[in-house]
């Protein structure tokens, strides 16, 4: 393992009752970058960025997380593998959990905003508790990144009054103010309008010289634009994993290449 | 009517309505405390299987006994003849009161913490949080926004309720009442006068309490109909 990877997935494997979500996924991210997840609906995607983000321990499989800690997952309990130390086989505390989470932003496809809160306390309230940063800086942060995503005139309003666009960027803008090494996002640009999906576009962008990401997509446009490669996930395996050019010169299944005829279609 | 009103003959008990009203907002007071703590702890506990098993049916037990009942048998059971010890009537009625409040109380908060969204707490999770922070940032406060309105309301009755703790001879205001009646045979004035005390302190308890339901539910997401 070299230090430019970010994450190393291998043989992940997750089942929800008789049906299988996650069948055995590898994959390595380099440090800044962008990976895209494409597939259809139901083959494990949303769970495979769940797993990552521990919100769901894995059956079996290894996750790496910036070589610095290394978990092996056994029927939904997770040891550490290795984490450069000497903690060697021991069980996972809710602790050492929380603490990777705190690493790994997590916007999730229902955005799962605290809808009684102000979007200033969506923001900070994270930051504030998990890393213990002051209150005022925190304020200074949090006004100047809705300053520039158009949000400002809704700091205190609560959260459930916010139109789609804007709690799109709201729970965006949560994950990015934990300062995050790695960034999964699960499709969000669903629900959004040409513009809005232009500035999220726009956003990932700017982002991608400072983490890694993985994104959860439909739009194809906007995969093939920000992605370094995609990886085409079918009934949780991993059917390709390739440069974007590569994947639509080249599609290895048929499955693959009717798909993205079908996403380029509905664009 | 013949009836002579005469109010200015009780003014002289003016001192023995008012150590009547302090006890009564003190009884109040304490059974409010108690009740909530006590209530509180079961309410959470209920998410424990083994404990739903246990407690639900004391609960619903302490439910179908009238207050009255509770106080009346409190007040026999704590002697020296049962347990060794005679407790006084003002602490047999805080028990009797509690214990009464809190199986309500319980029942409120097992069903608030039924409302807290499983979304929220997993964005807290998401975010770094551990499970002492998500419990202490995310479920405590929604429990109190879900459960405020129902306990609120069973605040205002209790402050009614503590009335009852007169059976006992707790001094607080209609034991009062009853006294002064006996010294001055004046029973519609004082009557009134006790109403007056109640409307007095359940009043603003009443606006209290909408207030602050109205501050919590300021960001509550409403599919309002009307």
């Amino acid at each position: 393992m070299n230090c430019g990877e970010s994450i190393a997935v291998q043989e992940l494997a997750k089942n929800f009752g008789e049906s299988q979500a996650l069948a055995g996924i590898s994959f390595s991210l380099s440090a800044n970058e962008v990976l895209g997840v494409i597939g259809p609906s139901g083959s494990g995607k949303s769970t495979l960025l769940r797993c990552i983000d521990l919100l769901e321990l894995a059956d079996s499989g290894i996750i790496d997380f910036w070589s610095e800690a290394r978990l092996s997952f056994n029927n939904g309990e997770a040891t550490l593998a290795a984490d450069g130390i000497n903690y060697v086989g021991l069980r996972v505390i809710d602790s050492h959990l929380s603490q990777i989470r705190s690493r790994v932003g997590y916007v999730a496809q229902g955005l799962n905003l605290w809808n009684e809160r102000s979007v200033l306390d969506n923001l900070t309230l994270g930051p504030r508790i998990v890393l213990g940063i002051n209150g005022d800086d925190l304020r200074i942060r949090a006004v100047e990144l809705c300053r520039s995503f158009n949000l400002y005139d809704k700091l205190n309003a609560p959260a459930w009054q916010l139109s789609g666009g804007q709690r799109q960027r709201v729970a965006l803008l949560r994950a990015l103010m934990m300062r995050p090494r790695l960034l999964l996002l699960d499709e969000v640009t669903s629900a959004l309008d040409p513009v809005l999906t232009f500035d999220i576009m726009t956003l990932v962008q700017n982002l991608r010289s400072e983490i890694a990401m993985i994104l959860v997509t439909h739009h194809i446009d906007f995969a093939s634009r920000v992605c370094d490669r995609l990886l085409f996930m079918t009934e949780g395996n991993v059917v390709q994993l390739d440069t974007p050019e590569v994947l639509e010169s080249a599609p290895a299944t048929p499955e693959v290449e009717r798909f993205l005829g079908i996403l380029r279609a509905a664009r | 009517m013949t009836y002579d009103w005469n109010f200015g003959r009780l003014a002289v008990y003016r001192e023995a309505f008012f150590l009547g009203t302090l006890n009564t907002v003190g009884l109040a007071v304490l059974v409010i405390a108690f009740g909530t703590l006590l209530g509180a702890a079961v309410g959470f506990g209920l998410r424990l299987h083994w404990v739903r098993v246990l407690l639900y049916p004391l609960i619903d037990i302490v439910r179908a006994i009238p207050p009255l009942v509770l106080i009346l048998f409190c007040y026999y059971f704590f002697t020296e003849q049962v347990v060794g010890l005679a407790v006084p009537g003002f602490w047999v009625a805080v028990v009797a009161l509690s214990v009464n409040l809190a199986a309500f109380v319980a029942d409120i908060i097992r069903s608030a913490l039924d409302e807290v969204r499983a979304e929220d707490v997993e964005a807290g999770l998401a975010v770094g949080m551990n499970a002492w922070q998500v419990r202490r940032y995310i479920i405590i406060p929604s429990v109190i926004r879900y459960a405020a309105p129902a306990i609120t309301v069973m605040y205002i009755g209790m402050l009614k309720l503590t009335s009852l703790a007169s059976v006992v001879n707790v001094r607080e205001v209609v034991y009062s009442a009853q006294t002064i009646i006996t010294d001055s045979a004046r029973s519609l004035e004082v009557w009134v006068i006790v109403a007056g005390i109640y409307i007095l302190l359940v009043l603003p308890s009443t606006y209290a309490a909408r207030w602050f339901e109205r501050a919590l539910g300021r960001g509550r997401r409403e599919n309002r109909v009307f």
